[in-house]
């Protein structure tokens, strides 16, 4: 084709310029990655309300909102808000709190413990000791050591649960049989 | 009924009783089995899928693919479901169960929860629910196949069990045709035998169970019964033959008598149901009397003629005889009169069964009667509508009826009137002769007819003519009489008024001094008056009766016939003076065609004759001498003009000279002074020259010759340079004809019209004369002409400076001008001359003209 018409040659130039912006958008970046990965693990965090019963007491009153506390760094950003936001689950709504240190620590339900506070788990460990309260983390061997679910990725890259059933049980917690079911439990030497 | 056919409907009972029992039995089984079968089956999918979706929520929850996997194939049990589908939240497939070795479809999105059937699968939608939170959806999809194979086991069965049942029914048949249709088909067979032999006699033979030889019984002593009616029969019969032999003759014998009676009879019961008619009733309606019986009686005449005579009707079946005479508008016929008999038959327990009806058809006496008494109406109308008082009397004369009119003029009654009350209205002058006429007329039975005056209501007497006719019988006797009073009042005063305008007319013409006749059509006279009698020299017995050109033959010959005839026939008034050779006297005929013929006042005219004639001569006398003088005096000024021309011509030649020799000594006022005098002098000149060609063309008479006009334009253009291109133009439009005329004058015409087309343009504009011929319009202006000649018209078109319509009559005058001499010079003769011209050469000219776009002169000329 030795001759283009000055339309094509115009339509040739738009599209060259467009092209990047297409191929940035097509394209997730490694935040966009991350940011699904803390959304999907967010929906993980909001599903244990259903398969997990707390005791009585773990709610002052019938309507006691089911508070899911974030200790230390927030890794979720506003997913985690969005995906609670509107639940409730056997009439407790379900709420988000965030906590900076283990001295701002307040009553609640599950409690995320980021990465940053991987050094100070035993202090947050022994503070929440007799407290119905599930814990969850990334940490590795979170589940060996006092912590209650971890999150961890799988061989295909899937996310996974790991579960301490003795930790568990130690505070009265009861997880339903269809998540253990789906997750790995860890069996623990008695000490 | 065949030994077969019972046996037949035995088998066919018991096969169609047992079958349809067996059908019904089976259908319904199936059919419950089907639905109960459905609804297990759904509802054992039902709970299985319940407690697969239960368990699947976490594995949903938390994306476990495998955990889900182990959880769907816990349908293995159930090895009709081919397919189950998990999928998530959104809808989209999360896991599968699959154990055939086809894949088998799965939709790829959720559809409503619930299941649904297909002909062949079962498909269920299973919410999956952890809580109160939906997590997803199960869906399952189970084949059917097993249900359907089992019930088309039922099937097979229930039409194994139906074979099974007609062959038992086919052998059961068999033994119950022996035990029951034996009996019956022997009975039958005896039966048939009886009717076949018509024997009575035969008895059919007991066998089989009660009720079977109770039949037996009772068929053997109906055929008994049979035989002994069938032998009373026969004698009953010979009897009742006879009777209705006899009836049937004297039935025929009443039918033949009504068939053929003038009259209408019938008979009918109580519902008006026709039970006998004779034949003229039926053949009324076009109808055979065997077709109308049974009918009711509004069927056959229609529902309004029957309306007409129902309560008659009604009063006979109350048992009421009667007769009467009735109006029927049937439908057929049109209007009936009908003079009707109605009498009901004895009543059986007071109700009357029927009644018989004769009728007969007195429509054309009803006309009759009717006729008669229009035809009296329409006497009365006219009796009292004619203009003449009328009346009849009696054979005596004694008046019994007057007819309207008479009472109206007279303002009387018939009381007043009646017999010889007419004598009150009589004028007692009158009164005895018309009494003595009128008794004599009575007396000699001949007409009676008197003129005299009656006195009327306003108490005035009229003149009537009255009339009176005998009106005899058969026998030549006078019955009545018919008379009338025509009132003649008027016709007296007309005639009085007549005969005083005739007598005014005989005065009249009697004393007129002019002769007056009338002549009839055939010429003959019928009216003369004493001054025609004079006038013929004839008494008035010898002329009336006579025919005009038989007793004056010598005037055939003379101008008198044809005038007089063409005014007869053609019905022309004319009036014509004669000269009667015979008296040598002039006379004036006045002749007036009238009804009759024709009225002819003609009067002596010879005196005033004479006296014209001298007159006559007088004036041509006179005319002759001013012809002479008039000549003279143009040769006089002729010669007055001719002899100025010399001195004329010294005086320009001289006052040229002046200037010529001592013009440089001469002062500018003299040499200005000189070239007035010499163009007054020209002037002077010009104006006896034209005066001159003035009186030459008025005194010529010469001889007409055929001229060419368009070479004598030529030639007139060669002399005039200002008629030469390129000072002016002439177009010549059409070719010109050859007319008749006087050379030197037409040319002098033509110059004069040429010049002054080129002349009288506006300044600057180059004159363009068009010139064309055309035939004259048609009233050719020469009253001096007898017999028509063809003029021709020549037009000389300009594009001059026009003349204004109020000058345009002007300008053919001797010394007129319409511009003054400064603008366009000129002596005010030339039009002049042509006017005088073409008046001598017996032709016209004229003009039209728009200021501002030119003159169109015209001239008219006989064509050569």
């Amino acid at each position: 084709m030795a001759v283009l018409s000055r339309s094509t040659v115009l339509l040739r130039i738009f599209l060259v310029l467009l092209m990047p912006l297409i191929s940035l958008s097509g394209l997730p970046s490694a935040s966009a990655q991350a940011s699904r990965e803390y959304a999907l693990k967010a929906v993980f965090l909001l599903n244990f309300t259903r398969f997990v019963e707390w005791p009585a007491s773990a709610f002052p009153q019938t309507n006691s909102p089911i508070v899911i506390g974030v200790l230390g760094s927030d890794p979720f950003g506003r997913a985690l808000d969005d995906v609670v936001k509107g639940e409730v689950v056997e009439g407790h709504p379900v709420i988000v709190e965030r906590y900076q240190s283990t001295a701002e620590l307040k009553p609640c339900q599950i409690l995320f413990i980021s990465m940053s506070e991987q050094s100070r788990w035993p202090e947050v460990r022994d503070a929440l000791k007799g407290q119905p309260v599930l814990t969850v983390s990334e940490m590795e061997n979170f589940a060996r050591v006092g912590g209650m679910i971890r999150l961890y990725k799988s061989s295909q890259n899937k996310i996974r649960l790991r579960v301490n059933l003795d930790a568990v049980k130690a505070e009265h917690l009861k997880i339903s049989s269809k998540l253990l079911n789906v997750s790995e439990v860890v069996e623990l030497e008695v000490p | 009924m065949t030994e077969s056919s019972i046996r037949r409907q035995l088998l066919a009972a018991m096969l169609i009783v047992s079958s349809s029992v067996l059908l019904l039995t089976g259908i319904v089984l199936i059919s419950y089995e089907f639905t109960t079968y459905r609804a297990t089956t759904a509802r054992h999918l039902a709970g299985l899928a319940q407690t697969v979706a239960s368990y699947s929520t976490a594995a949903l929850a938390y994306q476990d693919e495998k955990g889900a996997h182990e959880i769907l194939s816990g349908f293995r049990s159930e090895p009709d479901i081919v397919v189950a589908c998990l999928y998530n939240q959104s809808g989209k497939p999360f896991a599968t169960y699959q154990p055939g070795k086809a894949s088998e479809p799965f939709p790829p999105k959720p559809g409503p929860d619930g299941f649904r059937f297909s002909r062949t699968e079962l498909v269920l939608f299973e919410p999956v629910i952890q809580g109160n939170a939906r997590m997803g959806t199960l869906f399952v999809r189970q084949n059917l196949s097993s249900m359907y194979s089992r019930m088309s086991m039922y099937g097979l069965f229930v039409l194994f069990v139906l074979a099974l049942s007609v062959t038992v029914a086919f052998l059961l048949s068999r033994f119950f045709e022996l035990k029951i249709a034996g009996p019956i088909l022997s009975l039958a067979q005896t039966a048939r035998r009886i009717s076949e032999h018509k024997d009575f006699s035969i008895r059919a033979q007991k066998a089989g169970g009660p009720e079977l030889g109770l039949l037996t019984q009772a068929f053997n002593q109906m055929l008994s019964e049979i035989q002994t009616r069938q032998q009373q029969l026969l004698s009953e019969l010979s009897a009742r033959e006879r009777a209705e032999l006899a009836l049937r003759a004297s039935e025929e014998e009443l039918r033949f008598v009504t068939d053929h009676a003038s009259v209408v009879i019938l008979h009918c019961d109580r519902e008006l149901r026709l039970k006998f008619v004779n034949r003229p009733y039926a053949a009324r309606f076009g109808m055979t009397p065997e077709a109308v019986l049974g009918k009711r009686i509004p069927e056959v005449v229609g529902t309004a003629a029957f309306d007409s005579f129902k309560v008659y009707i009604e009063r006979a079946l109350a048992g009421e005889s009667l007769m009467f005479e009735v109006k029927i508008p049937y439908e057929t016929l049109g209007e009936r009169w009908m003079l009707c008999a109605l009498t009901p038959e004895q009543s059986r327990n007071g109700v009357v069964p029927g009644f018989v009806a004769v009728v007969q058809d007195v429509t054309d006496r009803h006309e009759m009667q009717e006729a008669l008494r229009e035809s009296e109406e329409r006497f009365r109308l006219l009796a009292d509508n004619i203009l003449q008082l009328a009346w009849i009397a009696d054979k005596d004369g004694f008046i019994t009826w007057y007819n309207q009119r008479w009472y109206e003029y007279t303002g009387t009654t018939l009381a007043q009137m009646l017999g010889r009350g007419w004598e009150q209205v009589q004028h007692p002058d009158h009164l005895a002769r018309v009494r003595q006429k009128f008794d004599d007329a009575l007396k000699r039975g001949l007409v009676w007819e008197d003129t005299f005056p009656l006195l009327g209501k306003n108490g005035e007497y009229r003149w009537f003519l009255s009339r009176a006719l005998p009106v005899r019988d058969e026998h030549g006797e006078i019955v009545r009489w018919f008379g009338t009073n025509t009132d003649i009042t008027e016709l007296r005063q007309a005639e009085e008024a007549l005969r005083q305008a005739h007598y005014r007319l005989q005065t009249t013409l009697d004393g007129m001094n002019d002769a007056f006749v009338i002549y009839s059509r055939d010429w003959k006279f019928l009216v003369v008056n004493p001054a025609a009698t004079r006038m013929w020299n004839e008494p008035a017995e010898a002329l009336l009766g006579q025919s005009l050109w038989e007793k004056f033959p010598e005037l055939i010959a003379t101008k008198l016939h044809p005038k007089f005839v063409q005014s007869m026939e053609q019905r022309a008034p004319t009036t014509f003076q004669f000269h009667h050779p015979g008296v040598d006297r002039w006379f004036e005929h006045q002749c007036y065609p009238i009804e009759e013929g024709l009225a002819v006042f003609t009067a002596d005219i010879t005196a005033r004759k004479n006296a014209q004639q001298i007159l006559e001569r007088t004036v041509d006398e006179r005319t002759a001498e001013l012809r002479e003088t008039v000549g003279e005096l143009e040769a006089f000024s002729y010669s007055i003009s001719h002899d100025m021309r010399a001195p004329l011509r010294a005086i320009t030649s001289y006052s040229e000279a002046l200037v010529e020799d001592f013009g440089n000594q001469l002062p500018p006022a003299a040499k200005s002074h000189l070239s007035s005098i010499s163009s007054a002098a020209v002037r002077l000149d010009q104006l006896i020259t034209d005066v001159l060609a003035y009186s030459r063309v008025s005194r010529a008479e010469r001889e007409l010759e055929p001229l060419e006009i368009e070479p004598l334009i030529r030639e007139l253009a060669e002399q005039y340079p200002s008629l030469q291109s390129p000072r002016a133009e002439i177009r010549f439009q059409n070719p010109l004809p050859t007319v008749l005329g006087h050379r030197a004058s037409l040319a002098q015409c033509l110059s004069n019209l040429l010049t002054n087309a080129a002349k009288f343009v506006q300044p600057g504009v180059k004159p363009v004369i068009s010139i064309r011929a055309e035939p004259a319009p048609a009233p050719a202006q020469n009253p001096g002409q007898k017999s028509p000649d063809r003029f021709v018209r020549i037009w000389i078109e300009d594009n001059g400076i026009g003349i204004p319509a109020k000058d345009l009559d002007r300008i053919f005058r001797i010394f007129e001008r319409v511009h003054p001499q400064q603008v366009y010079e000129g002596t005010g003769i030339g039009l002049a001359i042509v006017k005088k011209a073409m008046e001598r050469m017996g032709g016209q000219v004229g003009v039209e003209s728009t200021v501002g776009q030119g003159s169109r002169f015209w001239i008219e000329l006989k064509k050569a």
